[in-house]
């Protein structure tokens, strides 16, 4: 049950306050919206916790769905405007919080996740240079970043990327090559000052 | 640029070939579900309890402080041996003096 009419017709129903309607979409969705919020934040606590929210506004607001795009386009859309806004929520909280090193601002917890968390899809032997590229792509602009997110990493087409990001191919395609060059120029800064 | 390092560049890029997807916990539903039906019990200590903590246990280390520090005739005892011992003995001069060696 992936079709996008099936998807619709779900959301049609959850709108009407359909629970199983409503369950039945968060399976066949549950995949992309997770792992889109992995790309962004890279571990699985935070990105559960974005998910947990798109689905919130999935079902509180499933009248803002309108048909002008496909239900995965607009929930694609969704999740990445809350993996930014949980982004920009959480670098804020680090410029002010002086007990960062010890409790998680927004949640209270103690803190004990690695500072650099690694993607639990990297396969093992390219985890090294995964979490630098990571690294990199963390740097890169909120545009630049969500549209090589969602083609490398998560292998949609440009014309979906286009339609996610409420843009043209043509920009999406532009987007990709910045997000390229940047990349390269700050690993080859990486390469100069770590290796030898 | 050197081709060591070109090549290191493109491996960099490249090192998300073949990402895996994952899963979300299975749990993750029913904590969505708690959450529409606002049944949510946190899993996690609140930032009130937190800070609370940390009150508790600065009070507690300031009270310490103040008594180990800020009140130190307090916490002395006047008490000199000579009255241990007579207190000990069961003894009760009026006086510290045991006895008066200007008398008899």
């Amino acid at each position: 049950m992936t079709d996008s009419s099936d998807l619709s017709a779900l959301l049609d129903a959850t709108r009407q306050g359909n629970e199983t309607a409503f369950h039945r979409f968060y399976d066949a969705t549950k995949s992309r919206v997770f792992n889109t919020a992995l790309s962004y934040v890279r571990n699985r606590e935070d990105a559960e916790e974005i998910t947990q929210d798109v689905f919130l506004t999935v079902f509180r607001s499933g009248d803002a769905f309108r048909g002008d795009a496909s239900v995965t386009t607009w929930l694609y859309r969704i999740t990445v405007n809350a993996a930014l806004d949980f982004l920009k929520h959480k670098k804020r909280q680090k410029r002010f919080a002086f007990l960062t090193t010890l409790f998680d601002t927004h949640t209270g917890a103690v803190l004990h996740e690695p500072v650099d968390p690694m993607h639990p899809g990297v396969v093992l032997e390219n985890q090294e240079q995964a979490a630098i590229l990571f690294r990199a792509i963390d740097t890169l602009p909120d545009k630049q970043k969500t549209a090589y997110i969602l083609t490398r990493i998560e292998g949609l087409p440009q014309s979906e990327v286009a339609a996610v990001m409420a843009s043209s191919v043509g920009a999406v395609e532009s987007l990709l090559q910045r997000a390229n060059e940047n990349l390269k120029k700050q690993l080859a800064d990486w390469y100069q000052s770590n290796r030898p | 640029m050197e081709p060591e390092k070109e090549k290191w560049i493109n491996d960099v890029l490249r090192s998300l070939d073949g990402l895996q997807r994952a899963e979300p916990n299975p749990f993750l539903y029913a904590k969505i579900y708690n959450r529409l039906t606002g049944r949510e019990v946190p899993d996690r200590v609140s930032l009130r309890t937190a800070w609370l903590t940390v009150a508790s246990f600065s009070l507690l280390a300031l009270l310490n402080w103040w008594i180990a520090v800020g009140k130190p005739d307090a916490v002395h005892s006047p008490t000199s041996p000579l009255s241990s011992m007579a207190t000990e003995m069961q003894l009760y001069p009026t006086t510290d003096q045991l006895y008066d060696t200007w008398t008899e």
